[in-house]
């Protein structure tokens, strides 16, 4: 019961954040443009999730996960298309072919290190973008399109235009199984040893940690969120072309990533929160006539964020969290002043 | 006593410098074995040879296991050598600053285990020995350099190590947290573990070393135990230079 009621408490804000998921889209009644908006928030912040296992957590800096987001999107496509082959199968497909990819491609890459490894990500997703615009097999140009199913829904996946709730509910149901992946990866061995190679090659290796090993490893996890996110995306939109292995695609996930806290598994839930929220107010605020502001104001709020708190809006809100404890501690060690503090320890 | 490691005629070059010409000594089983020398010495190159952080130019590194079984560790990767039981920790102090103390022990402790709250129950018992334990939630960047070098070594015997490697792990503190640091290598002595450790700190080194290495210019000039090597005419000499030893001849 205790320990029910423990995790409980410790998952607070996660479930809070849950119920909202699933009461605002019943709320608001059939608005499919507050349903839209959710069901962004949710496949990106997903693929956000996946950036954040390989640069938030081990560090490495990957500008080119469109490439695994577009193999996602493009095995659920080409497989459903040409093959009448459900959008679950082409999901795990995708998840294969990216996986297999991330691992063949980062077991080479992995030896670049900083600015050069982002570089070579980069040029991944752009060779990925030029082949798909050319290889018609895959409908070159013209990109493929998703075949309207209505026969069964669920298995499917197909998105009904009048009612989009079953497609957001299912969503929502894969974003939480992903999150619920990376919250316990991060209190893993695994999430221990992305950490420590985050913060120093060196260290380590001379704690017995093979880095390239487990940086692979990321990578491949990474990888296969991301398809996930992809297939998904291709369902929504009923269509896909070459550009989704462009720089823009992989920078929605650095930005949700960055904008919500990197490094930290609810920075991009709340990042893809805000940056949706915003971009749909202000596109309805400024549309039409001045179109192009809102990416100003992203790229202000950006900078201010990087600038001010790199950990992003989830590390202010843990600064003002322990800010409060601190208080709380000092406030309680004044009001017992007949006991001494804990020793200042350093001493054995 | 036994040798856990030997070093054989240990060369190793950057380009045209020689930083190890030649050396050759043995650690032995459960011995403090101290590395000294003037700065530039090639200590901490040495060191770097045997962790397998660089690949030596000539010579051999062997290492005996806990079964007694001989293993050529020479340019092996480093964590394959901290994983047979070799740990090291490094002279410009390497905190894992995003986190606490006590997360810095259980990375190093997840070496034997793949289970968190395993990690955290050996972790704890370091914390303890290294007398942490009450800083055990503080982040590695709130941390005076006294704790980060103590840190160092709680995360390097997390790996629970056989031979534990420090590198001037007494550099910068004040003369109480030196003493504490010399009485936790004796600890650690006692406890069955083999050291090698690379000082400048003469007062700490000398009163618990079993044996003394001097390099001066990448050789080895003296090997023995700490009053020899006090007395040792090419030790003073390295020291103190030239002029200032036909000095203290004459007087």
């Amino acid at each position: 019961m205790v320990k029910i009621k423990n995790i409980f408490k410790e998952n607070l804000f996660a479930l809070i954040l849950l119920a909202l998921f699933i009461i605002v889209p019943l709320a608001v009644g059939k608005n499919a443009d507050i349903h839209n908006i959710i069901i962004y928030i949710l496949i990106y912040a997903m693929v956000g999730e996946g950036w954040n296992l390989i640069t938030g957590f081990a560090g490495q800096t990957s500008f080119g996960h469109a490439a695994y987001f577009g193999i996602g999107a493009y095995a659920v496509a080409v497989l459903g298309n040409k093959y009448d082959v459900v959008p679950w199968a082409g999901m795990l497909a995708g998840i294969l072919i990216a996986t297999t990819l991330a691992f063949l491609i980062n077991f080479q890459l992995f030896r670049l290190k900083g600015h050069y490894f982002a570089i070579a990500t980069l040029a991944v997703a752009e060779i990925l973008r030029t082949l798909f615009s050319v290889w018609t097999y895959v409908g070159s140009g013209d990109g493929i399109k998703i075949l309207f199913r209505p026969d069964n829904k669920v298995l499917w996946l197909a998105i009904d235009v009048r009612n989009r709730l079953p497609f957001l509910y299912i969503t929502l149901a894969l974003f939480v199984l992903v999150f619920i992946l990376c919250k316990s990866l991060e209190n893993s061995k695994m999430g221990f040893y992305w950490k420590a190679i985050r913060e120093s090659h060196e260290v380590a290796e001379s704690i017995g940690i093979n880095p390239q090993h487990y940086k692979v490893y990321a990578m491949m996890l990474s990888a296969a969120i991301a398809a996930v996110g992809g297939g998904l995306y291709v369902q929504f939109f009923k269509y896909v072309d070459s550009v989704v292995f462009s720089l823009d695609v992989s920078m929605i996930f650095v930005l949700v990533t960055v904008l919500g806290g990197i490094g930290n598994v609810y920075g991009p839930i709340i990042g893809s929160i805000i940056y949706y929220t915003l971009d749909l107010s202000m596109r309805r605020l400024f549309g039409g006539t001045t179109s192009g502001i809102n990416l100003i104001i992203f790229g202000i709020l950006l900078v201010i964020v990087v600038v001010y708190q790199p950990r992003g809006i989830m590390g202010i809100f843990d600064d003002l969290v322990n800010r409060r404890r601190l208080a709380k501690e000092k406030a309680l060690q004044r009001l017992d002043t007949g006991t001494p503090g804990e020793g200042s320890g350093g001493k054995a | 006593m036994k040798s856990v490691i030997e070093i054989r005629n240990l060369t190793m070059k950057f380009g045209e410098l020689m930083a190890n010409e030649d050396v050759s000594f043995d650690i032995e089983n459960n011995g403090i074995v101290s590395l000294i020398g003037p700065n530039g010495a090639g200590k901490t190159t040495l060191f770097n040879c045997v962790t397998g952080f660089y690949k030596p130019f000539s010579g051999k590194v062997t290492y005996w296991d806990e079964a007694g079984v001989e293993q050529d560790i020479t340019g092996r990767p480093t964590h394959e050598i901290c994983r047979k039981g070799i740990t090291r920790n490094f002279q410009i102090v390497k905190t894992l600053s995003e986190m606490t103390v006590e997360q810095n022990i259980m990375t190093g402790a997840f070496l034997h285990t793949n289970k968190t709250s395993e990690a955290r129950d050996l972790a704890e018992g370091v914390l303890r020995r290294t007398g942490l334990l009450a800083r055990k939630d503080i982040l590695g960047r709130n941390l005076t350099i006294a704790e980060r070098k103590r840190v160092e070594i709680a995360r390097a015997l997390a790996t629970e190590p056989r031979v534990l490697m420090l590198d001037e792990c007494m550099a910068g503190l004040n003369q109480t947290e030196i003493k504490d640091v010399m009485n936790l290598i004796l600890d650690l002595k006692a406890q069955g573990l083999t050291l090698l450790v690379v000082e400048h700190i003469m007062e700490a080194i000398m009163p618990i070393s079993d044996k003394i290495v001097v390099l001066d210019s990448g050789k080895k000039i003296a090997e023995g135990p700490p009053q020899e090597i006090a007395n040792n005419d090419e030790v003073i000499k390295a020291y103190l230079g030239e002029k200032y030893h036909a000095k203290s001849k004459k007087s």
